[in-house]
């Protein structure tokens, strides 16, 4: 699969948006490609695991000794996230939730702003938007001129596909921010990024993306992850565009900053197939999911597999991406729609994948959970559905080939020829290979109705 | 005893109280800190301006020169110690010295940073004294070792001024929880004594990033006969956006007093508070918030006045004594020469403040000294908690 909704990890969405999307302007990319040269090499970055894991170490043994000292459990929450973000492991959020529970079981929210903080976020990674909405609208009460409530109402709107109200807070995060440079300013670029390419902007999305890692790039001691991050989005950026060799530049920087980071040996792997080398997209795929069993890794290796030839690892494959959503509560809230869009693509269990994907609509009226509706209802049959959502995860003008793919294909199905060469036409120059297995039926669509 | 049978204490109270407890997460200036949504980066807070702690004291072993010292960001876990080990390049971290009897400040100590470039440099301290006169200075430099670098102290031999900065033990003591659970009970209307009998040190075992003068009297005292000075520390940072670089410092956070901002400013207004002057607090811009405050605590008239009268008619300054010898090991613990006398490290600021709303009845929070012991010559703190070697499980996190 390509980068898109199906994408990555536990909170895909809005990063995606930027992945999906990328540069839309032909000349740009020579451009940008005269401002990379301005980045400094990439180069191996240290890892702080070892620190961290010893401040763990010391903040586990805090809670131990007297259960009830809140600032470790705020501390250790914090960890535990960072664990989160850093291998996908969703047992380190499950900690992070039981730390955040406990600081504000010791004191209430109103003593405890960092408890509360920590349920904010632990919540957005559960995604569990509308409570990370609504935490974090009671930490912005609490701290009306921090930074940080901003920017966690800002992600939750975002995902709640509320994106004026995201506007708004991120506004709010860059006025309390002033000129504070350094993470705080890397935060900020990469939200505009964000807000930049769900508009169609994807020029400007990409200049944000490269000052967020100019300004990491400029710490004294560059965050590794942070870094690897930030190259792997401006890869997602240029796959999104077609420009297959930047992005595979990209995703190499990014592991030369964190070898083994498994988004960008996913996402290699992905380009690597767009270019035609199957036996090393398999490869880097196997890795990939080696580390992080996400399901949308899972999909894209079945479907490599199902492109070489191999039928039978291709069917084991679809099968874990069904076992995966069911192993718990939290994995199946986090992978909930990448388990939608796998069924759809795959024309799996029509009617549940829409069913699924209507329930999450109905909290959470993000443009990529209208496209999610839009997909499997065409899939279910019901293209009344399909079309108005369509229209939805349309409205923001975002450059996305999924997304015009997906019209295509309602449109041809409801018999309008013309739109849907113009839909799958818009998605094939955008993107030509955006998913191993979905370009080519996109290309196939196409010369049907053409 | 008010606190304790005190029937109607504001949940402004108890929110202030704990003010202090709502910037340990997220640290901005840690990654390790910024778990987030989408996995773009996250930040909290104001990195580097957050003032902790003022201190003001006579050197007991030479009363002829006065130690001011502020710390900010503190809760820095001792294996933390590389990445936090630095002070924000774009804050002004400012002392204000009153030596007039009035509110205005007739002095400011400015002190800022060069940008840190490497963990193993330090960075360059320029501390400015009024207009004219003033030094450069490096900071300390942190290790992961067993044992903390000694501090780097700097003598400037033109001002005969003393300098030093970098991490340190976090020299306050004082159980949080116990202190709110306290404050919930009395809120409840059944005072409970009992949840101040938990004895934890909230800081203990936490590092705190510290920035120390020692300065001579003379300097300080403004008029020769004066024998009172006035000494509060600020935070000031550049605000707006990118291409106004130029643009005016704002104030970020103050301190004078212990408590006065974190438990006696309701929390509804402690950015006005941390924003103001102390010319604003002697125009009685926050008399009704504290006085409101201290009532709903139960503290009577005489000892509402004795607060007032420091906290507010002429400023949250701490005021010092310049006259009363000060001694004893740890920045000096002799009797009667420590808080609301300035304040040295040692002194139990919290049980002090308690006693006082609690109209003179000794109360305390059961944590009566620091964690580790303190330094006896200047900056007078303990060396910053180190974490163990590999392989040697830290058994004693101190709490």
């Amino acid at each position: 699969m390509t980068a898109p909704e199906t994408s990555r990890r536990l909170l895909a969405t809005a990063a995606i948006a930027l992945g999906t999307l990328g540069l839309g302007a032909c000349g740009s990319s020579a451009a940008s490609s005269g401002r990379e040269t301005a980045l400094s090499r990439a180069v191996l970055l240290p890892s702080d695991a070892e620190v961290n894991e010893q401040s763990i170490r010391f903040l586990e043994r805090r809670v131990q000794r007297d259960p009830e000292d809140f600032i470790a459990h705020n501390k250790l929450a914090a960890y535990y996230l960072q664990r989160v973000r850093e291998s996908s492991d969703l047992t380190y959020l499950r900690l992070a939730s039981r730390a955040a529970h406990a600081s504000l079981g010791v004191l209430p929210a109103e003593q405890n702003s960092g408890g509360l903080a920590a349920l904010a976020q632990v919540a957005l990674t559960s995604h569990d938007f509308a409570a990370a909405r609504d935490y974090a609208l009671r930490l912005a009460e609490l701290e009306p001129e921090k930074i940080h409530p901003y920017q966690i109402l800002g992600d939750a709107y975002l995902e709640l596909g509320e994106y004026e109200q995201a506007r708004t807070a991120y506004g709010k995060m860059v006025r309390y921010a002033g000129g504070i440079p350094g993470l705080t300013r890397v935060a900020i670029e990469e939200r505009m990024s964000k807000l930049a390419a769900l508009r169609g902007d994807m020029a400007m999305a990409r200049q944000h993306l490269l000052a967020a890692l100019r300004e990491a790039l400029a710490l004294p001691y560059p965050p590794r992850e942070v870094v690897a991050w930030d190259r792997w989005q401006l890869g997602e950026a240029a796959f999104a565009t077609g420009d297959y060799q930047a992005a595979e530049q990209h995703y190499r920087d990014a592991l030369t900053t964190a070898p083994g980071y498994f988004r960008a040996l996913a996402s290699l792997g992905r380009v690597r197939a767009a270019r035609g080398d199957l036996a090393e997209a398999i490869a880097l795929s196997e890795r990939a999911t080696a580390i992080v069993p996400d399901p949308a890794f899972v999909a894209e290796l079945g479907d490599l597999y199902a492109l070489a030839g191999r039928g039978g690892d291709a069917e084991s494959r679809y099968a874990l991406v069904g076992a995966i959503g069911k192993l718990s509560a939290v994995t199946g809230a986090v992978y909930n729609r990448q388990q939608a869009l796998f069924c759809a693509d795959h024309n799996l269990k029509p009617l549940e994948a829409y069913a699924n994907a209507a329930r999450e609509y109905k909290v959470r009226r993000d443009i990529y959970g209208a496209d999610a509706v839009a997909w499997t209802a065409l899939k279910a049959g019901k293209l009344a559905e399909a079309q108005a959502a369509m229209h939805e995860a349309l409205r923001l003008g975002t450059q996305d080939a999924k997304l015009f793919y997906h019209a295509g294909m309602i449109a041809r199905a409801a018999g309008d020829k013309v739109a849907a060469a113009r839909y799958l036409q818009r998605a094939l120059a955008l993107n030509p290979r955006f998913d191993a297995r979905q370009a080519r039926l996109a290309r196939s669509v196409l010369s049907e109705v053409l | 005893m008010s606190i304790l049978t005190g029937k109607r204490i504001t949940l402004a109270v108890l929110v202030s109280v704990l003010g202090l407890a709502s910037f340990f997460i997220l640290r901005p200036n840690l990654p390790i800190q910024a778990a987030d949504h989408a996995e773009a980066t996250a930040v909290a807070g104001d990195p580097g301006a957050d003032l902790a702690d003022v201190f003001a004291f006579l050197d007991p072993s030479d009363n002829s020169r006065v130690v001011l010292a502020m710390d900010v960001e503190g809760f820095v876990v001792p294996s933390e110690l590389l990445n936090l080990s630095f002070f924000a390049a774009d804050v002004v971290y400012r002392f204000y010295i009153e030596n007039t009897g009035d509110a205005r400040p007739d002095q400011t100590i400015d002190i800022t940073f060069s940008a840190q470039t490497s963990r193993s440099q330090p960075q360059t301290a320029t501390i400015r004294l009024g207009e004219n006169s003033g030094f450069k200075a490096p900071t300390t430099v942190q290790t992961l070792a067993a044992t903390a670098n000694p501090f780097v102290v700097t003598n400037d031999p033109g001002t005969d001024v003393t300098f030093f900065a970098g991490l340190t033990d976090d020299p306050f003591f004082f159980d949080i929880v116990g202190f709110n659970r306290f404050v919930t009970s009395v809120l409840s209307g059944s005072p409970d004594p009992t949840t101040l009998q938990r004895g934890r040190d909230s800081f203990a075992g936490y590092n705190i990033h510290m920035i120390a003068l020692s300065v001579p009297v003379r300097m300080l005292r403004g008029d020769p006969q004066n024998k009172i000075i006035g000494v509060s520390a600020a935070t000031l940072r550049r605000k707006g956006s990118d291409d106004s670089q130029g643009s005016d410092l704002v104030q970020v956070d103050r301190m004078g007093i212990p408590a006065v901002n974190t438990a006696l400013v309701p929390f509804g207004r402690k950015n006005a508070y941390n924003a103001a002057t102390p010319v604003d607090d002697a125009s009685g811009k926050f008399a009704a918030d504290i006085i409101g405050t201290l009532k709903a605590l139960g503290t009577n008239s005489t000892y509402i006045g004795i607060l007032a009268n420091v906290a507010v008619a002429n400023g949250d300054y701490l005021r010092l004594d310049l006259s009363k010898a000060n001694s004893g090991p740890g920045g000096g613990n002799n009797a009667g020469a420590g808080f609301p006398n300035g304040r040295r490290p040692a002194d139990d600021t919290i049980d002090t403040i308690l006693t006082l709303v609690a109209n003179g009845t000794a109360l305390g929070d059961n944590v009566n000294s620091n964690d580790v012991p303190l330094g006896n010559s200047f900056p007078f703190f303990a060396p910053p908690q180190q974490p163990r070697a590999a392989g040697v499980v830290d058994d004693s996190t101190r709490n």
